[in-house]
């Protein structure tokens, strides 16, 4: 099989942790220099740089969440100024502001190198055409595929998401060899192909890189037989760089892990004590070579395993199992990040809808549906028509705003929703049932 | 080739460089800059053994040599061009290049000569003119020549461009990279960023004693955090443009 970078991914292991010591060292040490929340949490718990001597060091090091990146809103963990930022994304917050990812040339280099690794392992050659229908914008999907296509030198069509007939319009006559979307979106797709009587055979597609949800294998069958393609999953988070983290190659066993970029961790959640390795926890990464933002053991919040095996792929790179579930309540719609707290945000922002709702995830075809019911308060009368339209409408809007996606919003009476003591259950996840 | 795990060294209590992690690998030319004082000229001391690292460990072809004696190092292949070159001033040039050889047979010594005198034609030249009156070029020659009498597998060098004219130095390099084209391997440690990034294929950035930046030179050359290895923070706030 053939890879991108061939002479770091097959790298010794005992090499690539040499590589990694080197990196980590010299990101701590930034960090510590340049972003004064490391330098002020690293003092506070009394612990130098220097005790970073082997690689295990690092557990000796407190942990990055999402709520600091919220706290140093937006530019605080930046460890450039602003001049040197060539790009800026950002994604959804769990509540109040998003969270902001910056980068320099260098990284926006190293990204683009990253994710052509996990797009030549996943079957793309320069002579493909690449069709990508992650949305484009402020979330790194798009414009990361994007920008890794063109560096192999494949012809890339920015189709973005939606307006499915189009796509398959695209597809058929502009002869794409390789879909990017999100595997649920490539579900719809092939729903959409058997409305419209285009057989696989009509398509000219040979591999499909599907990310930023999770899917199994009964999804993978689905997608590769319907469609007539080699499907692999790719992993990436914005906050560490965008896809380009970890991605499976045609061995379709595992995702390798761009070691030489990023340090991987599996921790027990509540501990947050280290595990080991085979053992399944939450995934947490540190950049090693992030310039513009560099982070030390950031909580992915995802729950997956790590392990090394001979692939035949030639790689030497860690693997980490498919994730398989968060250790939050972070929700994900149609490849969107979602936070119930958000649409609890947008509930205290109007007088007449109360606190108490109830989320329903349904599958509406192969794509996510996401219902909220609302319970509205006393004073808002059954019988206002107008108002209750106005409401509703206005909350519909203001929900598109905060979670970028629209939910479908229903009013229900007062005191119809459970109260619940102590943990609330606010969401019905009827996606798996 | 050449491993360096987290490498410290102290002058007393004061600590000159911490937790320094390299790898040099075999044909590779590295280099490493810093400022004045950022802690280049400890690292090679260290290295080499002149001052003793506390800590750390040194990996040269499979053999753990943190511990040998200087000597040692030489006969296992590492030697180091010093700093200001250092030649003796009042022997000849093939004096000098003979002192280089002294641990050598004289097979290896008659065949180093010839390398040498291929390498830099101006020493076969003025072999029997005394060092101390070349030309500071002739006498970075020299320094290079004097280290590659003992067959070196790696060649360590400190601030070659000390004290040079910029045409000189553009030609010291050019050797170096004729050398490295022989197959050596080099590693150098060089206050001048701008000429060291250019020849060599991989660089470190030191700051304080510390590493902060590493990567392929073509990637470090235009990188601004390299500008403030040197000069400091030139902002107040991130978002000031």
């Amino acid at each position: 099989m053939i890879l991108w970078q061939k002479e770091e991914q097959t790298m010794p292991v005992q090499d690539l942790q040499q590589l990694q010591l080197e990196r980590l060292q010299s990101t701590v040490n930034r960090a510590y220099e340049k972003v004064d929340f490391y330098k002020k949490q690293l003092k506070s718990l009394n612990i130098n740089p220097e005790e970073l001597k082997t690689l295990r060091d690092i557990s000796r090091f407190p942990f990055t969440t999402k709520q600091d990146l919220r706290d140093n809103y937006p530019y605080g963990l930046f460890a450039v100024p602003l001049k040197d930022i060539v790009r800026i994304h950002s994604s959804s917050g769990t509540t109040g502001k998003p969270t902001v990812v910056g980068y320099t040339k260098r990284d926006l280099e190293t990204w683009k190198n990253l994710v052509a690794r996990i797009m030549v392992s996943g079957g793309v050659t320069k002579q493909d055409i690449v069709h990508i229908a992650f949305t484009y914008g402020l979330f790194t999907g798009g414009f990361g595929l994007h920008y890794g296509a063109e560096h192999i030198g494949a012809s890339v069509i920015p189709v973005s998401s939606g307006n499915t007939k189009r796509q398959l319009l695209i597809m058929q006559d502009y002869r794409s060899s390789v879909l990017v979307c999100t595997p649920s979106y490539a579900l719809h797709i092939a729903e959409i192909m058997c409305r419209e009587n285009i057989s696989s055979g009509d398509i000219h597609l040979k591999f499909a890189l599907l990310g930023s949800e999770p899917w199994g294998e009964k999804i993978r069958g689905e997608v590769e037989r319907r469609l007539g393609v080699i499907a692999t999953d790719n992993y990436g988070l914005s906050e560490v760089i965008g896809p380009g983290v970890s991605g499976e190659c045609l061995a379709k066993n595992g995702l390798h892990i761009n070691e030489d970029h990023f340090f991987p961790e599996i921790i027990n959640p509540d501990t947050g004590e280290v595990l080991p390795e085979g053992e399944k926890g939450e995934l947490v990464l540190t950049t090693l070579t992030k310039e513009a933002m560099p982070l030390i053991r950031y909580r992915t919040r995802d729950i997956t395993r790590l392990y090394r095996d001979k692939c035949p792929c030639g790689s030497t790179f860690i693997k980490m199992e498919k994730t398989s579930g968060r250790t939050d309540d972070m929700l994900i719609i149609n490849g969107v990040n979602v936070f119930p707290s958000q649409v609890e945000e947008v509930l205290q922002e109007f007088d007449h809808a109360t606190p108490h709702y109830m989320i329903f995830i349904k599958k509406k075809g192969h794509l996510d549906l996401m219902e909220i019911n609302v319970e509205i308060s006393e004073h808002l009368f059954f019988d206002e028509m107008k108002k209750q339209r106005e409401l509703l409408e206005n909350l519909t809007e203001r929900m598109y705003t905060v979670l970028g996606i629209k939910p479908k919003l229903k009013l229900v009476e007062p005191r119809t929703i459970d109260r619940f003591e102590g943990k609330a259950k606010r969401v019905v996840d009827e996606r798996h049932e | 080739m050449l491993r360096i795990s987290s490498l410290s060294v102290y002058y007393g209590a004061v600590r000159a460089l911490s937790n320094i992690s390299i790898h040099i690998k075999k044909g590779e030319f590295v280099c490493l800059i810093g400022s004045n004082g950022a802690g280049k000229t400890s690292l090679l001391n260290g290295l080499m053994g002149i001052v003793p690292a506390d800590a750390g460990e040194v990996v040269f072809d499979n053999n753990d040599i943190s511990a040998l004696p200087t000597k040692k190092k030489v006969k296992l292949g590492l030697c180091l061009v010093p700093e200001g070159r250092r030649v003796f001033p009042d022997m000849d040039v093939y004096e000098n290049l003979e002192m280089g050889a002294y641990l050598q047979s004289l097979k290896t010594k008659k065949k180093q000569l010839e390398f040498v005198f291929d390498l830099f034609p101006v020493l076969e030249e003025r072999s029997k003119q005394l060092a101390g009156m070349l030309s500071g070029g002739e006498q970075q020659m020299l320094a290079i020549g004097r280290a590659l009498m003992s067959n070196p597998k790696l060649l360590l060098m400190d601030e070659p461009s000390m004290g040079l004219a910029p045409i000189i130095v553009k030609d010291v390099y050019s050797k170096l990279t004729q050398l490295k084209e022989r197959g050596l391997t080099i590693f150098l440690v060089e206050q001048n960023a701008s000429i060291a990034l250019k020849y060599a294929d991989r660089g470190y950035v030191l700051e304080n004693g510390k590493i902060v930046l590493q990567g392929n030179t073509s990637q470090l050359i235009d990188d601004n955090e390299i500008k403030r290895a040197y000069l400091g923070k030139e902002y107040k706030e991130k978002w000031e443009r």
